[in-house]
């Protein structure tokens, strides 16, 4: 009862803040000039990124330098919370896990996650989505199976600590020379189109942006893969 | 179709109530990815598709699996 009260006083509380401030927020009515320069360039403008979606022309290619540095940020996080977990043993052990049922069904719904954070990735540059998007869809999967069967489970199908690193470190090594490699061919730092092909076999790849996006995608992806394998693992052995 | 978002955000502020009084910690883990939900809804509802997929995997995926972890290491109810 108590409960219901307070919370009947905060409701009303957001709900006279949000009238009163709503005399104040006008809505807008027309784009402002950067927008605008976004919507007009991104796949048609003289400025173009190559890519039909906006969002993923304005992560990659206009403030690419952002993008770069958050995934920067990403991989010293990752880092820091492998070097803290370096000194516990990986401790084996094989719980039972749920029914067949349960099973059963993180197969399907592993399956079906897995094709879905693919397709998000490897068509970011076309729909809404995009390498981090598809990677953290894409690292559901892991945690899914842990949960399901077993931390060992995932051991045994060949995705370990070190397998997982390695793959991060290859996306974010495909993520760095991708960025460095047009200063080499004469060109900006980061820089898109006319250094990478707009086209390439009559399929749209936005220049660079595809290649970000899955090596982006297998970073993000391997990365919280480490976090779930670090965490899963019980201490002292005995008991998860 | 703005007064939906509005709605949503209510029942998320609501939610966000019980999630902080909530003595049960898994009970609480599971209001924050409901919570998540009604974030979703109201994002879908302002057009936001980019935003949306990376959200509905980090907020009802992966930091609730997180969640469960963290409480798996600790006790299950909170002790005032």
């Amino acid at each position: 009862m108590k409960k219901l009260i307070t919370l009947s006083i905060i409701l009303l509380a957001v709900l006279a803040g949000a009238y009163y401030l709503s005399s104040y927020l006008a809505p807008r009515a027309e784009l402002n000039a950067l927008g605008e320069f976004y919507l007009r360039n991104s796949y048609f403008g003289e400025h173009s990124a190559g890519s039909p979606e906006v969002v993923t022309a304005i992560l990659w290619d206009y403030r690419g330098l952002d993008t770069y540095f958050e995934t920067a940020v990403l991989f010293m996080a990752i880092i820091s919370a492998v070097s803290i977990f370096r000194n516990i043993p990986s401790v084996s052990f094989h719980p039972r896990g749920f029914t067949n049922i349960t099973k059963t069904g993180v197969k399907i719904v592993g399956l079906i996650t897995f094709v879905a954070a693919a397709t998000t990735a490897f068509h970011g540059h076309i729909t809404p989505g995009g390498g981090f998007q598809g990677g953290s869809m894409l690292a559901v999967v892991p945690l899914l199976v842990i949960v399901g069967f077993s931390k060992k489970a995932l051991e045994k199908a060949g995705l370990n600590k070190e397998r997982a690193l390695v793959i991060r470190t290859i996306g974010l090594l495909t993520i760095a020379l991708a960025a460095f490699y047009p200063l080499l061919a004469g060109g900006r730092f980061m820089q898109n189109l006319s250094i990478y092909p707009k086209e390439l076999y009559g399929m749209l790849v936005s220049g660079s942006l595809s290649l970000f996006n899955m090596a982006e995608f297998l970073a993000v992806g391997a990365g919280f893969t480490i976090i779930f394998l670090l965490l899963s693992n019980p201490e002292g052995g005995s008991e998860a | 179709m703005f007064e939906l978002a509005a709605v949503f955000l209510l029942c998320a502020v609501a939610l966000s109530y019980l999630i902080v009084t909530e003595t049960d910690l898994l009970k609480a883990v599971a209001y924050s990815g409901v919570f998540g939900g009604l974030i979703l809804l109201t994002l879908y509802v302002l057009m936001a598709p980019d935003v949306i997929l990376a959200y509905v995997a980090i907020s009802v995926g992966l930091s609730t699996g997180l969640m469960v972890f963290v409480v798996s290491k600790t006790t299950r109810h909170e002790v005032v």
